[in-house]
């Protein structure tokens, strides 16, 4: 199939096979898959130029599929993810000043490149130790698997700040949590996707879940929910820039609506301690493929 | 919950995916295939009008497949894995 925006013929049908492909994970852990999509969309023959934007605008109809699909099954709180995107929408714009002010020193590949490394590494690790335990203490101490959280601490710290107004947010059982709390948090993974220019799905589930207390299936819900606004802003960005090739963004939504649906509903099937487990993989995966890319680039000898 | 079994499982997978890629590829032929020119125009003219149209689209399209999957995952019982078999389904029918 001939595209016109970015002059290339490509077969409709790899196109909607990589978007099946990144729209079960995305369902499945709420993210937006563009560490997987990117690289996978480059390798059927989309132009580099268009790979980030059109990912993005695939994205936003994936995330609706998902995020509709988790709501039904009671997954998404959207009170949280209205305060979550607000945060996050500040952090973005801070999180690219940032990297403005950063390009001025000549080092910036390297530098968020090792950044994104060692917090991907951390990320994936801390999230496979605390499955691990959760899952060792289901066994050992018979607690509901849904309730089991390897690392509470934080979460414990965080409820305890008693900074007004206090807001509750019952679908993901939290009865009172400073407004500030949750604004934090989501401009915290806003800086980081900003700076690292990456959605934030990555970041931001784990966050949810150790930070904030919220269950898992919540934080995969709420994080796709959030996902809808992001990558919503960043098509209309990338688009007026002419790095969007709306068409092929439409042909791999097709194959990643179903994706999505079916990852959405498999997490029915999965206790909270066994997708985090499984999502630990995911950032690993996303820094291996940055190291690769700097080895690569020759700037890591 | 009572579970099926994977053999089950697969083939109401497949029925669906069957049944969804003969929808989308008549989709892709009829729909989108004749859409490239108008958005290059659009592209080529101004790319903020683009950009809306981009996200309009974007954003139709995944209601619309959204309400196509969910009635297809519900005829097929996908979504009720263990309840009904597949092929009890067609078979009464």
């Amino acid at each position: 199939m001939y595209f016109p925006i970015a002059d290339v013929t490509i077969s409709p049908i790899l196109l909607m096979g990589v978007g099946f492909l990144v729209g079960i994970l995305g369902g499945f852990f709420g993210v937006g898959g563009g560490f997987l999509a990117g690289p996978m969309m480059f390798w059927t023959g989309v132009p580099m130029n268009f790979v980030i934007g059109t990912d993005l605008a695939h994205m936003t109809g994936k995330s609706i599929v998902a995020t509709h699909r988790h709501r039904a099954l009671g997954h998404v709180d959207m009170k949280l993810g209205m305060y979550m995107v607000l945060g996050t929408i500040v952090g973005v714009e801070i999180g690219a000043r940032f990297i403005e002010a950063l390009e001025d020193t000549g080092a910036i590949d390297i530098t968020i490149g090792i950044t994104y490394i060692v917090i991907l590494t951390g990320i994936s690790l801390f999230t496979a130790w605390e499955s691990i335990q959760a899952i060792q203490m289901v066994r050992t101490d018979q607690i509901d698997v849904q309730e089991a959280v390897g690392f509470k601490g934080l979460t414990k710290r965080i409820r305890a700040i008693n900074i007004p107004p206090m807001v509750s947010f019952p679908v993901s059982g939290i009865e009172s949590i400073s407004i500030w709390m949750v604004l934090g948090v989501g401009l915290f993974t806003g800086l980081l996707a900003g700076s690292l220019g990456v959605g934030g799905g990555f970041i931001r589930m784990p966050m949810l879940i150790y930070v904030l207390g919220i269950p898992t299936h919540v934080a995969v819900g709420t994080d796709l929910f959030e996902i809808i606004f992001s990558s919503a802003f960043g098509t209309i960005t990338h688009a007026i820039k002419g790095n969007v090739d709306i068409l092929m963004a439409l042909v791999m939504h097709t194959g990643a609506a179903i994706g999505a649906q079916i990852g959405a509903t498999a997490t029915r099937f999965f206790a909270g301690p066994k997708i985090r487990l499984a999502f630990s993989v995911l950032p690993l995966i996303g820094a291996v493929l940055v190291a690769i890319r700097l080895l690569g680039s020759g700037m890591v000898h | 919950m009572k579970k099926l079994e994977p053999r089950i499982l697969f083939r109401n997978l497949a029925v669906e995916l069957i049944i969804y890629g003969g929808l989308i590829l008549a989709y892709n032929f009829f729909v989108l295939r004749w859409m490239g020119d108008w958005l290059l125009s659009i592209f080529n003219s101004n790319l903020t009008v683009y950009a809306l149209y981009a996200l309009g689209l974007i954003v139709i399209q995944g209601v619309f497949l959204d309400f196509v999957t969910t009635v297809l995952m519900k005829y097929i019982k996908l979504d009720q894995f263990g309840i009904r078999r597949i092929l009890d389904v067609f078979s009464n029918r």
